[in-house]
């Protein structure tokens, strides 16, 4: 692992952390804004829900403690009443509770047989009270007051009307003797379920009631009609408290608390989807801001990472073509000041290193320079030996004419053989030269050879390497001039073409063979080692100071002629 | 140094474990006068190690209800409830049986049926019908003893007893019961008894002093005795009482002397502090003492056992229906005034 790190290229260690670092922060910023956004939503729903739900509860407390206060008050009536016997007299506070209040029905007393003692309004009674539950609840569970689920009132045979029934356990007196009855007061449900409307509990939110046995008294929504109903099922789980729910795919908020005065559980169903969509909205929100945040942060650091690595990049190119051997050009780099630094700093480096290569260089030069001279020196006293030879000979003829001519072609020659180091000169002079050195070898040779220099105009001011075209003359001499015959022709060309000045001498005689072509080629390249010098020397000296740009080469026609040609790039002097 | 760090780690994750327990004590309303001394009685009683928490109610089952969620979330095993509404314990009793969580009720008895819902649910408390026998007791002797003979206290000598009644909350269990068999039990033992009105003033002294006014208007020459179903209606009746000069401290002492200052009257239940400086004073003349602190004795004795899950076997009060502690009442005279 840290191995493969370490492999890592700047740029991509740079992303990678930088991406890592924002990456890890950024989750944990998000995460922890989730949580407390989460959380006070959360919060904010349960609390809002719990104030509904205690508001609810609370009219429905307020509502059903009024009729407790009636019964209360009721009671005492019936106690003071029945006591001095005026059971016409509760007749008419019972008639008068039950037009006072719009939501009592009925109020009616009935002996512990179900013998109705006193009633609030006309009508045919039912024969079977004793059998009601509510009659049968009070009478079982003394001090408590009961709250039925609702009915179609049972009171009376033909009642259509919705009710629940009150029903309390009293004492009261029947001819002075206290006896046991029941007081029951039946309740219109219509305001009951009006209160449930009262609250706003958003789409589908209802309120659902139920009796301690949890079964259902009542619901706010049509679509629970029994207590298998999903609403009845949640309340069941929660008994008391709240949660978050779904019910209908919707999103509730559901309470259950009790109902004061009464045995009753009550639930409301607050509609909190809007809430949990806002919810789902800030996770969203939150999604993109760390997506948007991670691609900027991606492409800064991408940009960094370039920034940095790019000029590096260039640098490394530059160093590979400085491997080349390019130490010219230098390079200049923008971006990150360091990496400027760094690349200024190379630049001086390949600038010395460019100094100390040429330096180098200019000593090889001179070395060979030195050699070239020294090479240039061998040719002399050979050739002074063979001229001082001539003229002696020329001497003892007592040819005085021609030793005189003779001397001063010498004296010439030599001039310009001493005048200067200068490598190369004028075709002009080195035919001039040639020229002198011919007359010298006339003289030597008595006239049996002629020779024609067919130079053209132009190249004469080309530069040639000074020496080069007399050691071609003088082999031409030396091998084409033969002993039967005592005529010899010379012909020396010089000519541009192609960019190159090529100098031919052509002698006539036998030619060589194409083997002793090859032969002679290997020498003078240095193939083979022979004492011969002079074509050698040439071709050396050629090849030392023009490289692969000269060259020589012979050719040869048996029993006609033979041509040494050498070949060099045109210089007309501008050279340093 | 590794070693110090993990010891230290280890005293952090003990010391948390190891904080004592906390058993909630949901009371009903803390303004309640009773209430709040049996509070305080219950936090004294508890030498144990654990804490008791008090939650005020408040007199609202749906805060109580909100409390209940809020400690069964926490994880209690035990919860110590005085209900506000006893008839909404059947869904606290439920609501505990989810979670396991057992619960003593106190002060106000659920109905029996939701008592049997589950078996970790217990009751300490007094029996409302005994401290009405004990009254009816005090209302006896206070009358001679003998139903046949009434003596000097039959103002107007008719063999029976003319009484006001001030009742507690309409409904509420103890009011009906003390209210019902104070009555019962006088004539059960063969005293006449005259009940003129019965005052509704909800255990509140101050609602007891504005029903006291009432029924001297209408019954002012009639009451031969001041029936209260506890004390602070006592107590506020005795300052109407004493408006009215029923009490009249004449030597300006602040004591009744009964010999010779004009008195009448008057028994409470439930032996509060108040009653009892009163009855020193020679103004109230009973009250049946609501034993609160061997109740509150018992509440952190059985809170132990079932916190440590420790043999009911002993236990030093007797365990009704393996359900029900019943702490005695007890008469409360002075008669050396």
């Amino acid at each position: 692992m840290i191995k493969r790190i370490n492999q890592l290229s700047i740029g991509n260690s740079i992303f990678i952390m930088t991406m890592l670092i924002v990456g890890l922060s950024m989750m944990a910023f998000s995460i922890i804004s989730y949580r407390i956004i989460f959380s006070r939503t959360d919060d904010l729903i349960e609390s809002t829900s719990k104030e509904i739900n205690k508001q609810v509860i609370l009219n429905y407390e307020s509502y059903l403690s009024n009729v407790i206060d009636s019964s209360n008050a009721l009671q005492k009536y019936i106690a003071d009443l029945t006591k001095t016997n005026q059971i016409e007299e509760l007749n008419s506070v019972f008639e008068t509770t039950s037009s006072l209040d719009k939501n009592i029905r009925t109020v009616a007393l009935f002996d512990n047989l179900g013998n109705v003692v006193s009633i609030s309004s006309e009508g045919v009674l039912s024969d079977e009270i004793r059998s009601k539950d509510w009659f049968q609840n009070a009478i079982d569970l003394k001090d408590i007051h009961h709250f039925s689920s609702p009915h179609i009132e049972d009171i009376f045979d033909s009642s259509t009307k919705e009710v629940f029934t009150i029903s309390k356990f009293i004492q009261y007196y029947k001819n002075g003797v206290q006896t046991n009855g029941v007081l029951a007061i039946d309740i219109d449900t219509e305001d009951f379920k009006t209160l449930a409307t009262m609250t706003n509990l958003g789409t589908e939110g209802h309120i659902v009631i139920t009796d301690e046995k949890r079964e259902l008294i009542y619901s706010s929504e049509s679509l629970c009609s029994d207590d298998t109903c999903e609403s009845v099922q949640v309340m069941n789980d929660l008994i008391i408290g709240g949660a978050l729910i779904k019910i209908n795919h919707l999103n509730m908020y559901v309470n259950v608390n009790t109902i004061k005065y009464t045995r009753w559980n009550i639930a409301t169903f607050i509609n909190v989807d809007e809430i949990t969509n806002t919810k789902f909205d800030m996770l969203l929100t939150i999604m993109i801001v760390f997506g948007a945040t991670m691609i900027i942060i991606a492409l800064t650091s991408a940009a960094l990472s370039k920034r940095i690595t790019g000029p590096l990049n260039k640098l490394e190119n530059h160093i590979k073509k400085i491997e080349q051997g390019d130490f010219d050009s230098m390079i200049t780099l923008s971006g990150q000041y360091e990496v400027v630094l760094l690349s200024q700093a190379f630049n001086s480096m390949s600038e010395q290193i460019r100094e100390l290569m040429n330096r180098v260089m200019k000593e090889q030069r001179e070395k060979r320079k030195t050699q070239f001279i020294a090479l240039q020196n061998q040719i002399n006293p050979h050739f002074l030996y063979n001229t001082l030879d001539s003229i002696v000979w020329l001497s003892e003829n007592k040819r005085n004419a021609d030793v005189e001519k003779a001397i001063i072609a010498l004296s010439k020659f030599f001039r310009m053989s001493i005048s200067g180091e200068d490598t190369l000169v004028n075709l002009r002079d080195e035919i001039e030269h040639v020229s002198n050195y011919l007359l010298i070898q006339q003289i030597r040779y008595h006239n049996s050879f002629h020779f024609d220099f067919e130079i053209q105009e132009e190249a004469l001011d080309c530069k040639v390497l000074k020496f080069s075209l007399q050691p071609l003359v003088e082999n031409a001499i030396t091998h084409g001039l033969l002993p039967e015959e005592s005529y010899c022709h010379i012909s020396i060309r010089g000519y541009l073409k192609d960019n190159y000045v090529y100098l031919e001498v052509q002698n006539e005689g036998y030619g060589i063979s194409s083997d002793r072509i090859d032969e002679i080629q290997k020498i003078f390249k240095g193939a083979i080692q022979s004492t011969s010098i002079g074509l050698r020397n040439i071709y050396q000296r050629l090849t030392l100071y023009y490289g692969k740009n000269a060259d020589m080469f012979i050719e040869s026609e048996l029993d006609e002629y033979t041509k040494v040609t050498i070949k060099m790039p045109i210089d007309r002097g501008e050279i340093k | 140094m590794k070693k110090a760090l993990i010891l230290i780690m280890f005293l952090l994750l003990f010391g948390c474990q190891t904080r004592v327990p906390v058993i909630p004590l949901l009371i009903y309303d803390m303004n309640d006068d009773y209430m709040r001394d049996f509070e305080s009685r219950i936090q004294e009683a508890n030498l144990m190690n654990f804490r008791i928490e008090t939650y005020d109610c408040q007199n609202s089952q749906i805060i109580q209800n909100e409390y209940l969620e809020e400690v069964l979330k926490k994880d209690n095993p035990l919860i110590i409830i005085n209900p506000v509404d006893r008839l909404s314990a059947h869904a606290m009793i439920e609501k505990a049986k989810q979670t396991g969580a057992k619960i003593i009720f106190i002060n106000r008895e659920p109905l029996p049926e939701d008592m049997d819902l589950y078996d970790s649910v217990y009751y300490v408390g007094a029996d409302a019908k005994q401290s009405a026998e004990l009254q009816a007791e005090i209302i006896m002797d206070l009358f001679g003893g003998n139903p046949y003979s009434l003596n000097e206290f039959d103002l107007n000598s008719d063999g029976v007893i003319q009484a006001v009644i001030l009742k507690g909350e309409q409904g509420h269990q103890d009011a009906e019961a003390r209210t019902k068999y104070v009555i019962d039990e006088l004539e059960n033992e063969h005293y006449q008894v005259e009940v003129l009105d019965i005052a509704i003033a909800n255990f509140d002294m101050d609602l007891a002093e504005i029903a006291m006014n009432q029924l001297i208007e209408e019954y002012g020459d009639q009451f031969e005795v001041v029936i209260a179903n506890n004390d602070a209606m006592a107590i506020g009746a005795i300052k109407t009482l004493t408006e009215h000069q029923y009490f009249d401290d004449m030597d300006m002492n602040g004591v009744i002397d009964r010999d010779t200052e004009p008195w009448i009257p008057v028994v409470g239940i439930d032996g509060l502090d108040i009653a009892i400086e009163s009855m020193n004073n020679g103004y109230l003349y009973g009250t049946v003492l609501n034993d609160s602190q061997s109740m509150a004795e018992a509440i952190v004795e059985l809170a132990n056992i079932l916190l440590n899950n420790l043999s009911l076997d002993d236990f030093s009060y007797v365990i009704t229906d393996s359900k029900y502690i019943w702490i005695d009442y007890q008469k409360f005279v002075n008669d050396s005034v």
